[in-house]
């Protein structure tokens, strides 16, 4: 659309771009998907062969009945969704006020924020962990939700921030001239307009407690409670075990979900990433 | 694309005009505004100011297994650490790291946006699975890759074997640049998916009349790129390198799946050389410094930098 | 003890928890048994035939270590624990296990294990864990590989090592005719340590790093030399030398017993490949010499002060683990030795002939000498980045044995 593609050359290095991309991108699934497809003696060759010669749909029933997969899937899920709804409301609130109001400490807090989203989170687990310990959230779900503030709280206050500094004050101020109070103008006026950028960082913490293996493997220890990441890891991928087959199939599987939900919200995402960058 | 424009017209409802105020509102309403940050600051407080605290602090103390309770060294720790060329070096390894990732991520996730932007058939479909590689659990995503550069079950080494440029399978991973190479791939895989929506975003906003003007006037696509895309996407493009760079500077289990760190030191990012001091050494104070050095290293141009992004957002 | 789970069930109930109430009947058992696909049945029926309350906690093998440090971090340890014997010495300087020797006393566990595999648990005079399952580890050659290659004789000096190294490169395609271990540090520590026993080095000499002496050198060189001449292959880790050795892709490499297991597993042919699977003596330098072969096992350690009496749930549940049925099964079900005179004695273990092989192979095994260091862990890291800088070729063997000394000497000065 933004491109004029009616030469010959502007097409061949569009098509030759597209490819190169579209290769490094897609290869790697490719490959995921015709491992999981092949049987272990043909994902064992010494020269592996490019697509599955006799394809079978057993390490996908393996996942799916031995395996603890819809178990793990919905503990992912559940985890995932509550801290991105978790994350999304506090920074919410927080980057609105960061963007609207002005009082004493706002920016220093914004910064000390942000940089010590950039101290090691795995050194923070070495702190985080005696006091879960000492507050009872070790092996809780609750506990797990509420660490993933770590990963994602601040830099979705900072998307929320960047996206309200853009709001023009009339809209609020012509209500307040209404005389509706603060917090009833952000619900009513501020938040229906919001919903795309809200949606992004929705998104964006939803994907790092999703990603997470770090957090996860220590601080849940039960299996029941396990999450997908560290889920496949163990089961599929341990010491004494290497099923690679398996370890695609289920990771294919829990994928799934999760991409069909993504492509629903994509539009709200785009849009809300559009809201906010732009000025 | 009828769906295009409308998207584009939904997300211009919101765009302020020209002439809009920007900013705070009225002073006075600070109380209102502490009210509404409180929820996030007192979790945040909880769950990582004060185990941020805790861990600086713990780059003072010897803290080892062997020492049951923090043992107060001062800055021996410090001294340590800074005589030991192997974690400069480590220094120097996560700046290559961060640099060639976000480069590489912002880079391809903006040429790919550019593609899927413009209209074909199956265009909704192809942008939906290349968020793909942001879904599969990353750790899993560093095997896939690990198996394609198997030195022996690898399609890399078939495929090279077979086009007669190697003799014999190549071990990838077991060079510097081969290790490196593979885990800045394998993250540059990973963030394409964020980045292009990113990018996709800013170009759906973008004034298309504008671009329609400049092609009358002559302009082909480079200079379209340069003089109309690329300044319209320069504030998405600041706020992705800030993502970038945190994601890329705590990147971890990829790196640590893929290469632990090898061979010798070459992949040894801060993330892990952190890792490896407190999980496979047990020298929680060691460990704690040099996350201290880290963040000391990354606050002054962080600091600035971020300062900046606010001032234009303001 | 106090209770890690009952204690992470929540903060209103804990302040209710008294120390007493809580640990009188649950014993909790962390172990990496339980969390492995093959291990987990048999530890259920372990525990099943105890006549006791136990909450079994399984962690990942690779992950139980940090999270016991991190338990003993929290003082949340649990009763008993699975250990490696090799991070023993690690973790007994947390300072919370009970020393046995005063609780079930010295001479009763003479009684019950031999004096080797009680050495296992034994840290400057206190018996600080039991022995579990043992053995060592020690070389073992794929003989179908072997026969492929033309190679009849098992060699037993470093030279026909070398030949018949060769004669599997030349002979078996895509082979890596030893499958040293040339990837994850800890890994290579143990290639390592018995190649530099074999040329008469010791890493540790006297409380002194000792690597760059003549010995130490050429121990360095003889592994460059077999990864440049493609005897053995860069990016190899233990797991990757198992699927190779049972592929029919190695003739040799070195494990623990349950290096049958892994073949029967990774061949895909079970119990058909074991007449391949042959446990032998290590080469040596000089026809004569002793072959080499470094203690390996698992022991089971108990913490805490209330655990200190004979009649304690967590000492009899740990008895009960020990106790001749239990045992026995359990390792002949892996293939690994029983750590008990009764046990080594039984019907099931003495009937198979390849855990018989693999005691008789191992004449003189050693102790592994970084263990016992309290910073083994930063140890074993200088000396697998120094052995992987001279065999990937990015130092001369030489240098990287200069540096190696000089790097370990730093680390050993504190």
């Amino acid at each position: 659309m933004m491109l004029d593609l009616s030469t010959t050359k502007a097409k061949l290095v569009f098509f030759a771009v597209a490819a190169a991309i579209g290769f490094f991108l897609f290869f790697p699934v490719y490959w995921t998907v015709i491992s999981a497809l092949k049987s272990d003696n043909e994902l064992y060759q010494i020269v592996p062969t490019a697509y599955p010669h006799a394809p079978t749909l057993d390490h996908f029933k393996t996942a799916l009945t031995e395996g603890q997969l819809p178990k793990l899937l919905g503990n992912s899920l559940f985890v995932s969704l509550s801290s991105a709804a978790f994350n999304a409301t506090l920074a919410t609130y927080a980057g609105y006020s960061f963007a609207k109001y002005r009082y004493f400490g706002r920016k220093p807090v914004m910064m000390f924020m942000l940089s010590a989203q950039m101290f090691p989170f795995g050194l923070l687990l070495i702190t985080i962990y005696p006091m879960y310990v000492e507050w009872g959230l070790l092996d809780t779900r609750l506990g797990l939700i509420l660490s993933y503030i770590v990963f994602a709280l601040p830099v979705a206050t900072y998307m929320i921030y960047s996206y309200f500094s853009q709001v023009p004050n009339e809209l609020i101020e012509a209500a307040r001239a209404d005389g509706a109070s603060d917090l009833r103008i952000f619900h009513t006026i501020v938040l229906p307009i919001s919903i795309p950028p809200i949606v992004t960082v929705f998104l964006y913490s939803f994907m790092w407690s999703w990603n997470d293996l770090l957090y996860s493997l220590t601080l849940i220890v039960s299996d029941d409670k396990r999450t997908v990441a560290p889920g496949l890891l163990l089961t599929y991928l341990n010491e004494t075990n290497a099923d690679w087959g398996g370890a695609m199939a289920a990771s294919l599987m829990a994928a799934t979900p999760v991409i069909l939900g993504f492509m629903f919200l994509q539009r709200f995402f785009i849009q809300g990433v559009t809201a906010g960058a732009v000025k | 694309m009828p769906t295009d424009l409308s998207q584009a017209a939904d997300a211009r409802t919101f765009r302020p005009s020209p002439h809009a105020k920007r900013g705070g509102l009225r002073a006075g309403q600070g109380r209102f505004g502490v009210m509404l940050l409180l929820p996030a600051l007192i979790a945040f407080s909880l769950i990582v100011l004060s185990p941020f605290v805790q861990a600086l602090g713990l780059s003072l103390y010897k803290y080892t297994i062997s020492t049951p309770e923090p043992i107060f060294v001062g800055l021996a720790n410090f001294k340590k650490l800074l005589a030991d060329p192997t974690v400069r070096g480590s220094f120097v390894t996560t700046a290559v790291y961060v640099f060639f990732t976000t480069f590489f991520s912002i880079t391809l996730g903006l040429a790919w946006a550019i593609i899927l932007n413009e209209p074909f058939k199956g265009r909704n479909a192809l942008r939906g699975i290349s968020l793909l590689p942001w879904i599969m659990p990353a750790t899993v995503s560093a095997f896939i890759f690990g198996w394609i550069f198997n030195s022996r079950y690898g399609v890399l080494n078939a495929v090279a074997m077979e086009f007669g440029f190697i003799e014999h399978p190549q071990a990838w991973l077991s060079t510097t640049s081969g290790a490196m190479t593979a885990i800045v791939m394998v993250k540059v895989w990973l963030s394409i998916p964020l980045f292009m929506s990113f990018f996709l975003a800013g170009l759906a906003s973008m004034d298309r009349e504008q671009i329609e003007a400049a092609r009358v006037d002559g302009a082909g696509n480079y200079n379209v790129l340069k003089d109309h895309i690329l300044p319209h996407l320069r504030p998405v493009i600041l706020v992705v390198v800030v993502l970038g760079m945190i994601g890329n500077l705590q990147q971890f289990d990829s790196i640590y799946a893929l290469t632990g760190g090898g061979p010798v030191r070459a992949t040894s990012v801060l993330s892990v050389e952190v890792y490896r001091r407190a999980f496979e050494q047990w020298d929680i104070g060691m460990a704690a410094t040099i996350g201290v050095l880290w963040v000391a290293t990354i606050l002054p141009p962080a600091y600035f930098y971020l300062r900046q992004l606010m001032k234009g957002a303001e | 003890m106090r209770h890690f789970f009952k204690k992470a069930a929540g903060v209103v109930t804990a302040a209710a928890l008294t120390a007493g109430a809580a640990s009188a009947d649950t014993v909790e058992f962390m172990n990496w048994l339980g969390a492995e696909e093959t291990g987990k049945d048999t530890l259920a029926q372990m525990v099943a035939s105890f006549d006791g309350e136990v909450d079994i906690q399984p962690y990942a093998w690779g992950d139980l270590p940090k999270n016991l440090f991190l338990r003993a971090r929290s003082k949340t340890l649990p009763d008993v624990s699975q250990i490696q014997g090799r991070m023993l010495p690690t973790f007994a300087s947390i300072g919370e296990m009970v020393d046995l020797n005063e609780v079930i006393g010295k001479e009763k566990l003479q009684e019950i294990f031999p004096a080797s595999f009680l050495a296992m648990g034994d840290i400057d005079g206190k018996q600080l864990a039991l022995p579990w399952i043992g053995g060592t580890i020690g070389w073992v050659a794929n003989m179908e590989v072997l026969e492929a290659a033309g190679v009849a004789e098992i060699p037993t000096t470093v030279d026909e090592f070398k030949a018949a190294l060769i004669a599997v490169r030349d002979n078996v395609p895509n082979s890596v005719p030893y499958a040293l271990a040339t990837k994850n540090n800890n890994s290579i520590l143990l290639d390592y340590l018995i190649w530099s026993w074999t040329f008469g080095s010791d890493v540790i000499v006297d409380g002194k790093p000792m690597v760059n002496g003549p010995e130490g050198k050429a121990t360095l060189a003889f592994l460059t030399e077999l990864v440049q001449e493609r005897m053995a292959a860069p990016e190899i880790d233990r797991p990757d030398s198992r699927r190779l050795f049972a592929q029919g892709a190695s003739a040799f490499y070195l494990d623990a017993p349950v290096a049958r297991t892994f073949a029967r597993k990774f061949s895909g042919r079970d119990m058909e490949i074991d007449p391949a699977v042959k446990p032998i003596q290590g080469p040596v330098l000089n026809a004569g010499d002793t072959p080499q072969s470094i203690q390996w096992g698992h022991v089971i350690a108990i913490f805490g002060e209330e655990n200190a009496t004979p009649d304690s749930d967590a000492v009899k549940f740990v008895m009960h683990l020990l106790s001749d049925d239990v045992l026995v099964d359990y390792a002949s079900n892996q293939g690994v030795l029983p750590t008990t005179k009764n046990g080594l004695a039984s019907d099931a273990i003495n009937g198979d002939a390849y855990l018989k092989d693999w005691a008789a192979a191992s004449v003189a095994p050693r102790r592994n000498t970084i263990a016992s260091l309290e910073n083994g862990g930063e140890v074993a890291g200088i000396i697998g980045e120094e052995v992987q800088s001279a065999i990937l070729g990015q130092k001369t063997p030489d240098q990287a044995a200069d540096d190696m000394q000089a790097r370990l000497e730093a680390a050993m000065a504190n």
